[in-house]
């Protein structure tokens, strides 16, 4: 049987943050999963009490429990923390994930970025 | 329809650790699309992996000092494609601190035709998946 040297690396995982007023807007890129979800977690930081957090999937080729499980535990830090959580998912491969996780039922999920003011 | 579909089984191997979850995922991927399987297919295919991958990581070796490998095989038989991920660990048992999300197998049976979790004879937990083999049409 082929051990690791052998396999593919999979697609580069990366977030790109970007600040507007009191909106931070994370656009993630590449899989989200088991071994990049803290990378996620990591990365969104530094949103304003009473700002808001934009989390924009549209160029994530790949979500699994791991990668959705991430986005949960973002939403109980917008809890805590005082600051709105939007998830912009658009028509990716993610889009069925995110309902067959029912992430709907928790989170505000829109399919375009919004006018941000 | 098996027409375009190689027979060859697909065996990868590789450390059960996080970065190995992608790897052994892409490499799974790579073979359903040389064959000709459908993109949404795939796509299907390639997240139940993904979550039989991840438990062989999270639970397989707790408490090792190491951990040991995570087994993938592909099979594209009758219409059907089979997946079996294996490991050598200590099988399954109950976990009150599980950190994963608890979504991993209603996944699975969500996207798979079928699936079972089986103890292997020497050690360790395999599970084996199987999903309808949607090919392509070929153009003319």
């Amino acid at each position: 049987m082929s051990h690791d040297g052998e396999l593919p690396l999979g697609e580069p995982f990366a977030v790109e943050i970007q600040r507007r007023a009191a909106t931070v807007i994370a656009t993630v890129l590449g899989e989200l999963d088991l071994a990049t979800a803290s990378e996620l977690e990591a990365a969104v930081t530094e949103v304003p009490s009473g700002g808001r957090c934009l989390l924009d999937l549209r160029r994530l080729s790949f979500i699994d429990s791991g990668g959705v499980r991430s986005i949960m535990r973002l939403d109980l830090r917008a809890h805590a923390e005082g600051w709105a959580f939007t998830i912009v998912q658009g028509n990716g491969p993610v889009t069925s994930v995110l309902a067959l996780c029912r992430v709907g039922d928790r989170v505000e999920i829109l399919d375009d970025l919004p006018e941000i003011s | 329809m098996d027409r375009g579909i190689p027979h060859a089984t697909l065996r990868r191997s590789a450390p059960a650790t996080p970065a190995s979850v992608a790897r052994l995922r892409s490499a799974v991927a790579d073979h359903l699309i040389a064959a000709g399987i459908v993109s949404l297919q795939v796509q299907r295919i390639k997240l139940a992996v993904s979550e039989a991958i991840s438990n062989a990581v999270l639970h397989a070796y707790q408490g090792a000092a190491a951990p040991g490998d995570v087994h993938v095989a592909v099979e594209i038989l009758r219409g059907a494609v089979h997946v079996t991920v294996s490991d050598d660990g200590g099988g399954m048992s109950p976990r009150m601190d599980s950190p994963g999300a608890g979504l991993g197998l209603p996944i699975i049976a969500s996207v798979a035709t079928s699936f079972e979790v089986s103890h292997r004879e020497r050690s360790g937990t395999q599970l084996r998946m199987s999903f309808a083999a949607e090919v392509a049409e070929q153009s003319a």
